[in-house]
């Protein structure tokens, strides 16, 4: 079952499905295809299905059979959203270097881990011991 | 105070201690905290006193010479502190950016 927070997006399988109905997918998945606009949540494509049962199952199976992808870009891109959030909650005014340092971090999950490794070093040196540790035990949460 | 190359030279000193004093005042609203931030704030302490004890520089030849002396202690004194603190602090960041 995917994250609340994951993003699912089209794959070029379930673009085609859309356009040319070739694997004859069944009504009620085919709406849930519809409702992915490779930017809303699994929670937000919840709250616009509203009455539609089973949207989570739904997901999986359209994952599963390759009409939708939870890739490391959708997460990545979440998870991006989620650091920059976390730095200007914990750094304020004083964090915008770092929260510029973070936004122009690249979407993989790696790539981000690395860019935050030195976001938290440069708020050691430069911003607030404390803070520093505060942004790194959050962002070890966020990412695991 | 006449003009020779001693003036010259203390004269160039405190305009060049005044572009120093310049830039860790600017420069200290890139580093408001942290162990950067905090070691900082010693050298604009530092820096200050320098300034002030090189604008006695070109009234060296009219300064007492036991009072002289004792500036001359003083700025070698905290001379030799700054570089301690700019060597540490060189190291920290060094050791902070290879973990």
């Amino acid at each position: 079952m995917p994250a609340p927070e994951a993003i699912p997006k089209r794959t070029s399988r379930g673009e085609e499905e859309l356009k040319t109905r070739k694997y004859g997918l069944p009504l009620s998945l085919r709406r849930i295809l519809i409702l992915v606009d490779d930017v809303s949540s699994v929670a937000k494509l919840k709250d616009k299905a509203y009455g539609l049962n089973g949207i989570e199952s739904a997901l999986d199976e359209l994952t599963g059979s390759g009409f939708l992808e939870i890739g490391e870009d959708a997460n990545g891109v979440y998870l991006k959203e989620r650091a920059v959030a976390l730095a200007v909650g914990i750094l304020g005014e004083e964090g915008q270097r770092v929260v510029n340092k973070l936004r122009d971090a690249p979407d993989d999950p790696d790539g981000l881990r690395g860019v935050l490794k030195s976001a938290v070093k440069l708020v050691k040196l430069t911003i607030d011991e404390a803070k520093a540790e505060e942004l790194k035990r959050k962002a070890d949460e966020i990412l695991g | 105070m006449k003009p020779d190359i001693t003036l010259f030279v203390s004269i160039a000193a405190i305009f060049v201690m005044l572009y120093c004093l310049y830039l860790v005042f600017s420069l200290k609203r890139e580093v408001p905290g942290g162990m950067v931030g905090k070691t900082w704030n010693f050298l604009v302490v530092l820096v200050v006193f320098f300034t002030l004890g090189y604008l006695t520089a070109p009234f060296f030849s009219v300064i007492p010479e036991h009072l002289l002396r004792l500036i001359v202690a003083f700025i070698f004194f905290f001379g030799a502190i700054y570089v301690i603190i700019t060597v540490k602090l060189i190291y920290k960041i060094i050791r902070e950016l290879s973990e």
